[in-house]
């Protein structure tokens, strides 16, 4: 389910069924490499709303988490989401993230990251991004799956 | 009380009056509504989106057909793409099912159980589809696939409305 009042409405009555979060991590500059970062938000928000259609009924896509690019106490900050996400229903946390800078600290938060590394979009028209995008996410199928069937640990 | 009479002619001339504003109102009547909903004239039974799927490819095996179109989602309306699960009948006849799972909306995908490779499987809460889009029964969904309409136009598959499947005896 999506982050809006339709989508949680609806879920009210099933909320047992979705114990899996999708939280995009998204990396933000103000200097030159602003307009990168830029790219890279619309490739995660349209990647992020691709995943969420296809395993609507089962993961919340959280917000997007935000944050300095460099920050080295990014992941402090991301654990807090952590805690309270699994306080409440949800048994799984994914990321979903194209910053390898993350690499260092998937030990430290339990979740599974999921590294989609960033492609440009802003060229193609509206259906060869669909199919990207589309691709992309058969790619997680597997993990999502496997994490679910518990054959995998998630950290 | 008003000592006003009113003459033959006055009279026949506000009555004429009245009814020719009455006509031209009712001749404008249509073409505001047009200006005003251009949907609505459009409603004329071309409702179907075109496809890119060439009738003649499609074979019995499911396929993704993808189609483009505007949807409202909540402050924003956009183009979104939609796929439909395309196949052929052994009777020729085209049948196009939407791949959302009845469930709680995840989408389905053909032969995505290992075990069960003539079937659609929704990888959330493991519910399975025959190919004809009825829900196994034991499986998490409780009817079945919906169905879309189907156009052939110059060998092109067009897709149209969603309807329930009949095959769930509704």
């Amino acid at each position: 389910m999506k982050w809006n009042v339709k989508d949680v409405e609806m879920f009210e009555q099933a909320r047992k069924y979705v114990d899996t979060a999708l939280v995009p991590l998204v990396p933000i500059t103000f200097d030159e490499q602003m307009q990168q970062m830029i790219l890279w938000n619309d490739f995660m928000s349209i990647l992020s709303m691709e995943v969420e259609k296809m395993f609507k009924g089962r993961i919340l896509l959280t917000p997007i988490f935000y944050y300095v690019k460099g920050d080295n106490r990014k992941a402090d900050s991301l654990q807090i989401w952590v805690k309270e996400l699994k306080r409440t229903q949800f048994k799984h946390v994914f990321f979903l993230s194209s910053d390898e800078s993350w690499e260092r600290d998937v030990r430290i938060l339990s979740g599974l990251f999921l590294f989609i590394p960033y492609r440009s979009i802003e060229h193609q028209d509206k259906e060869q991004v669909h199919q990207l995008m589309k691709q992309q996410s058969q790619l997680l199928i597997d993990h999502f799956t496997k994490i679910w069937k518990g054959e995998v640990d998630q950290n | 009380m008003s000592k006003r009479n009113v003459s033959r002619r006055q009279f026949l001339n506000y009555t004429l009056t009245g009814v020719g504003g009455f006509m031209a109102a009712g001749m404008l009547m249509p073409m505001i509504r047009f200006a005003i909903d251009p949907a609505l004239a459009a409603d004329t039974g071309s409702n179907f989106i075109a496809t890119k799927q060439k009738v003649a490819d499609i074979t019995t095996e499911p396929t993704r057909v993808d189609f483009t179109f505007t949807e409202v989602d909540g402050w924003y309306e956009s183009d979104a793409t939609n796929t439909a699960w395309v196949y052929k009948q052994k009777d020729g006849k085209i049948v196009a099912l939407s791949p959302v799972c009845k469930h709680l909306g995840c989408t389905v995908d053909w032969s995505g159980d290992k075990q069960h490779p003539d079937q659609f499987f929704c990888p959330c809460h493991y519910g399975r589809y025959e190919k004809s889009g009825l829900n196994v029964k034991g499986t998490p969904p409780l009817g079945p696939l919906d169905i879309f309409e189907t156009k052939v136009k110059d060998g092109m598959l067009y897709v149209g409305k969603l309807k329930t499947n009949p095959i769930g005896g509704a």
